[in-house]
């Protein structure tokens, strides 16, 4: 047998390692010299980005996730419970493989669901953990929460600096992800599933993998998210906004990309500050929403697809001139 | 003879509908086979049992003695055995590259003659190297139909099974797949054709079966096999002949 020539390889490293340094260098300022305030905002982003980016992988195979609060409580709850027999790292480990496996088992039986079916029943999933974590309350605590690890003693720079290295963390797997013959699998997978088949495109194994990577990385931002307050209770780490936000995040920003999640993560969060600003903390939804609605129907590519545009049409006239 | 594709009491079913009705089909290897028959008559359901996209009622199908049915699509392609569809699928927004690449990286090179080692070598031996980077949506349907064949090539496959690969295509484009066609065979790839076109069944294949409403209706050499009394019925009813059009 002929080798066969490999398009990628470590290409696709090379050409993100830019937008990794960027996020570093960002965060990192922010999180050693910002304000106490932009700390504690972009802790918030980076989690929701985080969560973003995992429901982004899950969707570029076309499984439409409205579920990804279920995965993040699970992350949340099983460090927690965990710390106690496990340690700091034995609990994050073993936590998110849980929540690894039980993304697997869920994927593996959510297979012949499409489209909003499949979205619906990842919602109902997430609706149905919650009441999970109140019954079985000798181990997750009940209404009354449970007190996870609070990282670096509560220190917000320290926290922030972590939250900063996961993200990235997610951002590199996001890019395996995206790497041409990934990418196209997806696409064929997500838009001509027959052609992906009959190109023997492992269909059934990469939806599997892409549900149990994409609900691992919701549970380490749910992992996080417990770890910089040090309470959580059930309507809490399993709050349905979990699953809302990344999906509007991700539109926002741009699917199918890694920075369309970060770019619509701090642009949905800035709005949000400013506009509390301007009209004060109760009528700021309305004009949030009415953006998001305004920006998701005017550029159906996001943000990070009307950027490329514009780039586009400069360098185009750039050449002409 | 060895036997390649083994078709044992095939029945596949759409509802009440009997698509495939206990068929039973063997296929010598290394021959260009026709597959004809009116429409309707399960052409291409065979083919879609064949490469596991139709679930099977009853019967098995085996391919170079392993067992083919109950396999998922994608594992029966990286067996050898690759298909185009009838009507072009069409991912507009990928180029010819991605397309014969993709399907490269995931499957396993079977055919001996074949030396592609790239996406360019399948191109150009379909002639479509100016085609690399153009993007699908901007391609004719010739243009599809060739990216089609080079797909399945791209599979590295043992047996290809060319779902009208020639319909709605002008006499200059036929004659230039059919050439590409021989040439495929040449390197020593089997191949099983649907076609209406009589011309081109005659002039390509070694064998053929025909089939209708399910069911094989006869096997042989295809100038004889299109005189049959029988065959001549079911194409065009009791009193005219092939040789009267």
């Amino acid at each position: 047998m002929m080798e066969r020539q490999s398009v990628l390889q470590m290409g696709w490293l090379a050409r993100s390692w830019v937008s990794y340094l960027i996020v570093l260098l960002c965060g990192g300022l922010l999180a050693l010299y910002g304000d106490p305030f932009y700390v504690q905002i972009t802790l918030g982003i980076t989690i929701l980005t985080i969560l973003a980016i995992s429901w982004d992988i899950l969707a570029r195979t076309g499984q439409i996730s409205f579920g990804t609060a279920a995965f993040f409580g699970i992350g949340a709850y099983s460090t927690a419970i965990l710390h106690v027999y496990l340690g700091v790292i034995g609990s994050w480990l073993i936590g998110i493989i849980l929540a690894i496996i039980i993304a697997l088992l869920f994927g593996r039986a959510l297979l012949k669901l499409q489209g909003m079916y499949f979205a619906i029943t990842t919602f109902a999933f997430s609706l149905a953990l919650p009441v999970v974590a109140l019954v079985l309350s000798p181990i997750t605590g009940g209404a009354a929460g449970i007190t996870p690890y609070v990282f670096w003693g509560g220190n917000r720079r320290l926290q922030l600096l972590m939250c900063i290295l996961f993200l990235i963390f997610a951002m590199i797997i996001s890019d395996w992800f995206l790497q041409l013959r990934l990418r196209v699998a997806a696409f064929l997978i997500r838009s001509h599933p027959e052609l992906a088949f009959s190109s023997g495109i492992p269909v059934v194994k990469t939806k599997i993998i892409t549900f149990g990577v994409s609900g691992g990385l919701a549970a380490l931002a749910g992992a996080l998210y417990g770890g910089l307050y040090g309470f959580i209770v059930p309507e809490d780490a399993f709050n349905p906004l979990w699953s809302v936000l990344p999906f509007a995040i991700a539109l926002l920003g741009g699917v199918d990309s890694t920075l369309g999640p970060i770019i619509g993560g701090v642009v949905l969060r800035i709005l949000e500050e400013k506009t509390k600003d301007l009209i004060g903390s109760y009528g700021y939804q309305l004009v949030v929403g009415a953006v998001i609605i305004l920006c998701i129907t005017l550029m159906p590519d996001g943000i990070l697809g009307l950027l490329k545009r514009i780039v586009r049409q400069c360098t185009n006239l750039w050449k002409k001139s | 003879m060895e036997e390649e594709l083994v078709i044992q009491n095939v029945s596949v079913h759409f509802g009440g509908l009997k698509a495939l009705d206990n068929i039973s089909i063997t296929c010598p290897p290394k021959k260009i086979i026709g597959l004809i028959g009116p429409n309707g008559a399960g052409k291409t359901t065979l083919v879609s049992a064949i490469t596991g996209f139709a679930t099977l009622a009853s019967g098995e199908i085996s391919f170079r003695g392993k067992k083919l049915s109950g396999l998922s699509p994608n594992l029966i392609t990286k067996c050898g055995i690759a298909r185009t569809f009838q009507i072009p699928i069409i991912p507009k927004k990928l180029n010819v590259r991605e397309i014969l690449d993709t399907a490269m990286a995931y499957t396993e090179h079977h055919a001996k003659g074949i030396g592609f080692a790239s996406p360019e070598g399948v191109a150009s031996f379909c002639r479509m190297t100016q085609l690399l980077d153009t993007e699908c949506r901007s391609l004719n349907l010739p243009q599809l139909k060739r990216l089609e064949l080079a797909r399945v090539l791209a599979c590295g496959p043992r047996i290809i099974l060319i779902d009208e690969v020639m319909a709605g295509l002008g006499i200059q484009d036929t004659q230039d797949t059919l050439v590409l066609l021989q040439e495929i065979y040449k390197l020593s790839v089997g191949i099983l054709v649907i076609e209406h076109v009589m011309s081109v069944i005659t002039t390509l294949c070694d064998y053929v079966f025909v089939m209708s409403n399910g069911k094989l209706l006869t096997e042989g050499v295809p100038k004889e096999v299109l005189r049959s009394p029988e065959v001549q019925k079911v194409y065009l009813g009791e009193d005219i002949s092939f040789d009267d059009i």
